[in-house]
């Protein structure tokens, strides 16, 4: 199975786009600015990631792989 | 949209220089294609123009360049005022840079968090019904004044702490704000008004009685070790209601006159409700019921190719930056299922407008009733709808003729 890596910087701005596009993989913290579900990921979300990335705002979220 | 205005020929550039001098206070009153065309004709020749009105901005309308301008708060201040013309006071914490800024916006952040604001869907939806169940039946009724208008001030006045009884007097004085220019006698003795209010406001909760509201929250916070100033929560409270009480009336009354035009974009949103996550965003964007934002170069600097001498003011057009064809195909059509859509509605960088998830909420929640309720609508005169505002800009009267219950 392919691994890509997520991580969001501090651009983030409380949009919470990433949280309809991928739930799964981000959830808003106690301000509503965007974390990374502590849960292990189990299943394919790089697209869903990949659109959350597109449609951040902000261009907060960054992948590789 | 009146034949004066589709006649408009394609902008020569002598016909932009001859432009009146862009404001969005100036021109009032006009319907929402005259700034689509005015958008595009900047875009297309002039993307970074200079107005001298106000003092002299520089007026952004790509979204490339609102992008770069709103994200970057070191280059781009906030301390000389978010609006222009500028507030006549420090308007918090909008006019409030990083990392201060975001002390400010821990006080309201939390209750205004996607998950908090979930928790008041039920009653909100008990409001949206209550103010629509009288109107099944009617013909025709206004759908800002009777629907869309009452909904959000009632959601906002009750988040924010103040009793609804105050709403005809706090209501008038902020749409004074709202839509008359600020130098205008008028707007100034409603400023004044309105802060002589939020002063006993202030002094009245400061004594206790807290609740869950967020004026108990402003008064009992500190920034930086020491609790607000009563200038500084009356600000801050000035701002939650310009921001709260207005905006997302336009949001649902200008998706509403889409779906009016639109009955196949009424069927897919009522056959299929997944659709509700992408259609609310969309509907933000294309309704943009917040125009554009105030910053000021800290140094020389360019936007756009364009030199941006240190001091100047610059007119970030979100507004102009949701609607940019480079950045989003058919920008003119509400697109359901438009994804991905970064758009500029609630504002980019830091300052993103903190009451986003309630406002969509609310949207969702008033679209979701008003379809359940009625089948077919019609505007009355769509030639004849008007825009009013200007940082803040949208319907205040679209009288409506039901032609199917649902």
């Amino acid at each position: 199975m392919m691994t890509i890596t997520v991580r969001i910087s501090d651009r983030c701005a409380g949009h919470g786009q990433c949280f309809i596009h991928c739930p799964e993989v981000f959830e808003p913290d106690g301000e509503g600015y965007a974390t990374l579900s502590p849960s292990a990921w189990q299943g394919d979300y790089e697209q869903a990631v990949r659109t959350a990335v597109a449609a951040c705002p902000e261009r907060a979220i960054e992948i590789e792989g | 949209v009146s034949d004066r205005f589709r006649q408009r020929p394609a902008p020569s550039p002598e016909a932009l220089t001859a432009r009146p001098d862009y404001d969005d206070f100036v021109p009032a009153d006009l319907p929402q294609q005259w700034f689509y065309d005015e958008w595009t004709a900047r875009r297309a020749e002039c993307p970074v123009s200079y107005s001298p009105n106000h003092g002299g901005f520089y007026l952004l309308t790509r979204y490339e360049d609102v992008f770069d301008v709103l994200t970057d708060t070191e280059t781009f201040t906030s301390t000389e005022s978010a609006g222009i013309p500028a507030q006549p006071y420090v308007s918090i914490p909008e006019d409030v840079d990083p990392p201060d800024h975001r002390k400010y916006r821990k006080i309201i952040n939390p209750p205004l968090s996607p998950q908090s604001v979930v928790k008041h869907e039920s009653w909100i939806r008990q409001q949206a019904v209550e103010l629509l169940e009288p109107l099944v039946g009617l013909r025709e009724f206004d759908l800002v004044k009777d629907f869309a208008g009452p909904l959000p001030r009632s959601v906002a006045m009750k988040l924010i702490g103040l009793p609804d009884s105050d709403l005809p007097k706090v209501s008038e004085w902020t749409e004074t704000l709202t839509y008359k220019p600020r130098d205008n006698e008028e707007a100034q003795q409603a400023g004044a008004d309105l802060f002589a209010y939020l002063a006993e406001v202030v002094q009245d909760r400061s004594k206790g009685a807290f609740g869950e509201d967020l004026i108990s929250l402003i008064v009992q916070s500190e920034v930086n070790g020491e609790p607000l100033a009563p200038e500084e929560m009356m600000s801050f409270i000035a701002l939650l209601l310009f921001g709260g009480l207005h905006t997302t009336t336009h949001a649902i009354a200008a998706t509403l006159v889409w779906l009016a035009q639109h009955p196949g974009d009424r069927d897919r949103l009522r056959q299929d409700p997944s659709l509700y996550p992408s259609a609310i965003e969309e509907a933000i964007r294309y309704t943009s019921p917040s125009s554009h934002l105030g910053r000021t170069a800290t140094k020389d600097t360019v936007i756009g190719g364009c030199p941006i001498p240190a001091g100047s003011r610059v007119m970030a057009s979100v507004g102009a930056a949701s609607f940019d064809p480079e950045k989003f195909e058919s920008p003119q059509e509400l697109v359901l299922d438009r994804s991905p859509n970064p758009h500029a509605g609630f504002g980019l960088g830091p300052h993103r407008c903190a009451g986003s998830h309630l406002a969509k909420l609310v949207l969702r929640v008033a679209l979701e009733e008003f379809l359940a309720r009625f089948t077919d609508f019609e505007v009355v005169d769509l030639s004849g709808l008007r825009y009013a505002g200007a940082e803040v800009r949208g319907l205040t009267t679209v009288p409506l003729i039901i032609t199917k219950q649902a």
